[in-house]
């Protein structure tokens, strides 16, 4: 078992696991990493400046995470592509509570269509409440907040 | 008219009911200019903005009208005001900012001023400094103000016209199209967010999406397979006089398990074993009384006010170049919505924007197309769905027959004419 010499480590790994989760695509597995009673949000930093609510994705528990997987799987068309994640600054805090964390960090997705071109799809920052789960963690909260919010085409896979 | 480019294609409409359509009109920089010209900046009206988002005196808020950069705000006795984002001086892109809220405009560059109504108010050094510099004696502001258009408003929804020809507002929107805005603004509205998303197609790819519904109920399979909308659905276009403009709708439960099995017999675009762990999701709340769960309604040239489910937003098309465009999405609930309804609006956008699970194919197919096209070759996209011929109302949404009244109202624009061969089919 891996031991980390602080929390900090530990729930960096942690997202990095979340992100090799996507990027290695078994997005079948990505619910895994939240609580039933979770929230996860992709919005547009335009928004957030202007204290406006509208998001581009929006999941209130687990099951809505879900669900899109399985639409983007069995349903949705979309750009054939691989994803990459580089997460970096990541800063972890205390929250108000025992056994659960504020951690930031800041996130780049590079998109690579299949006749392997790169692109860089978007940029932004994740603010997360994570909490202990058993022997591991999950996320109580993401939220992505884009600041590529010029979305290039569409956003199917999630960040 | 033949349009003839250094590099490129001659356009040709073989067919006089606008069934066929050049390929070349997607992907030419000269037809772009043109568009800029003749359409975005021609006798007609373009969408804006929302009244809500600039309510005081002072708002003000930044768009595109094609690809030219304008400014709307509200002045000090609450009229609405626009003119192109363009110092009068010497070109400075004069705003910079998206909306705020200002007693004037001063560009950054030499400090020219301007009031809210545009006017050159201020010009520093303008008799220069003890009998030196300074602009000629007969330099008068009152000749250089902003470039002003002309403003309109109906039920809150602002357009804007470069052209002393446009017919008045409600004339051009027409009797359908108001019955439709009043429909869905029977009371204040609320801007909840934006979305943009910058779509690698032709801007005129994305108008012949919107208004054609037959599409709906193959490519978007989240949709039919959970009965938002299917093709099986009762459903319809409607049309202004002029056929620019349309609305299509689709009514829930007016199929059932016989028309869909013979309807989409065969056809991939329904996965029954599909299941949502949350269907509430799709849930609706029939606000209106209609129990019309879509309604899409397309302006002629850059506007779609959309309403799925409970889901409400105005969709603004602002072209960068032949083969980008941003779609920018304005989503607003009523100032007087319940938590509930509201939460639902803002669980609904799953469905829509760019990463809608109802809409992301759009940008898909807008992507695929101009790849499809975008080598300069020759060739014309066939419109039949629906019929041939007069472009009237339709009772059902397996047609595409309101694509031709874009193309109509296109052509007589650019002064395109048809007929240039008899034959459908081009090449």
């Amino acid at each position: 078992m891996t031991t980390y010499a602080s929390k900090s480590e530990e729930l960096t790994a942690f997202l990095y696991e979340y992100i090799h989760c996507i990027d290695d695509d078994r997005l079948e597995d990505w619910h895994e990493f939240f609580e039933d009673t979770c929230v996860y949000k992709i919005i547009p930093r335009e928004n957030v400046e202007l204290n406006l609510p509208i998001a581009l994705v929006y999941c209130d528990n687990k099951g809505m995470l879900i669900d899109r997987v399985v639409s983007l799987r069995k349903a949705n068309v979309y750009n054939l592509h691989y994803d990459r994640h580089i997460v970096s600054n990541v800063l972890v805090s205390d929250s108000a509570t025992d056994d659960s964390w504020n951690m930031k960090a800041s996130y780049i997705v590079y998109q690579t269509d299949l006749e392997g071109e790169s692109m860089l799809f978007s940029t932004g920052k994740y603010d997360a409440i994570v909490v202990k789960n058993g022997s591991g963690h999950k996320f109580k909260e993401m939220i992505v907040t884009v600041d590529t919010y010029a979305v290039p085409n569409l956003i199917s896979t999630p960040l | 008219m033949t349009v003839t480019g250094s590099s490129s294609e001659a356009l040709t409409w073989p067919a006089d009911d606008y069934s066929r359509v050049p390929y070349g009109v997607f992907t030419q920089q000269d037809v772009f200019e043109l568009e800029q010209r003749r359409i975005f900046r021609g006798p007609i009206w373009c969408y804006l903005a929302l009244e809500a988002e600039i309510p005081e005196p002072g708002n003000y808020k930044t768009a595109f009208i094609g690809d030219t950069p304008v400014v709307v705000c509200r002045g000090q006795n609450g009229d609405l005001n626009a003119f192109v984002n363009r110092c009068a001086h010497r070109g400075t892109l004069l705003v910079r900012d998206l909306a705020g809220s200002t007693d004037d405009f001063t560009c950054i560059y030499h400090h020219w001023c301007y009031d809210l109504e545009g006017n050159l108010i201020g010009v520093p050094f303008l008799r220069g400094l003890k009998g030196k510099g300074g602009m000629p004696d007969d330099f008068d502001m009152a000749d250089h103000s902003l470039q002003r258009l002309r403003v309109g408003s109906y039920k809150g929804v602002v357009f804007c016209s470069f052209s002393d020809e446009a017919e008045p507002l409600l004339d051009y929107l027409d009797a359908p199209m108001l019955g439709y805005i009043d429909r869905l603004m029977p009371r204040p509205i609320e801007v909840l967010g934006y979305m943009r998303q910058r779509i690698p197609g032709n801007w005129k790819l994305y108008i012949e999406n919107i208004k054609d519904p037959n599409h709906a109920g193959l490519l978007h399979q989240f949709q039919t397979t959970f009965g938002i909308y299917r093709n099986t659905q009762e459903g319809g276009s409607i049309f202004d006089h002029k056929r620019r403009h349309e609305i299509h709708y689709s009514t829930l439960g007016t199929d059932d398990e016989e028309s869909i099995a013979e309807g989409y017999d065969g056809v991939s675009a329904f996965n029954e074993d599909f299941t949502l762990e949350d269907p509430s999701l799709i849930d609706y709340q029939d606000e209106i009384g209609d129990n019309r769960a879509i309604c899409m309604m397309s302006v002629f040239p850059n506007l779609m006010i959309q309403q799925l489910s409970n889901s409400l937003a105005t969709r603004q098309v602002r072209p960068r170049s032949p083969s980008e465009f941003e779609l920018y999405w304005t989503y607003f609930g009523f100032a007087d919505d319940s938590p509930e309804i509201r939460q639902m609006r803002l669980r609904q956008i799953n469905m829509v924007g760019p990463a809608g699970l109802v809409s992301m194919e759009d940008g898909e197919v807008g992507r695929l197309v101009q790849l499809g096209i975008g080598h300069g070759q020759p060739g014309h996209s066939v419109i039949e769905m629906g019929g041939t011929g007069p472009i009237e109302n339709q009772d059902t949404p397996l047609t595409e027959v309101p694509v031709r009244g874009f193309w109509k109202n296109y052509c007589e624009l650019m002064d395109y004419t048809t007929g240039l061969s008899n034959e459908r089919g081009g090449e």
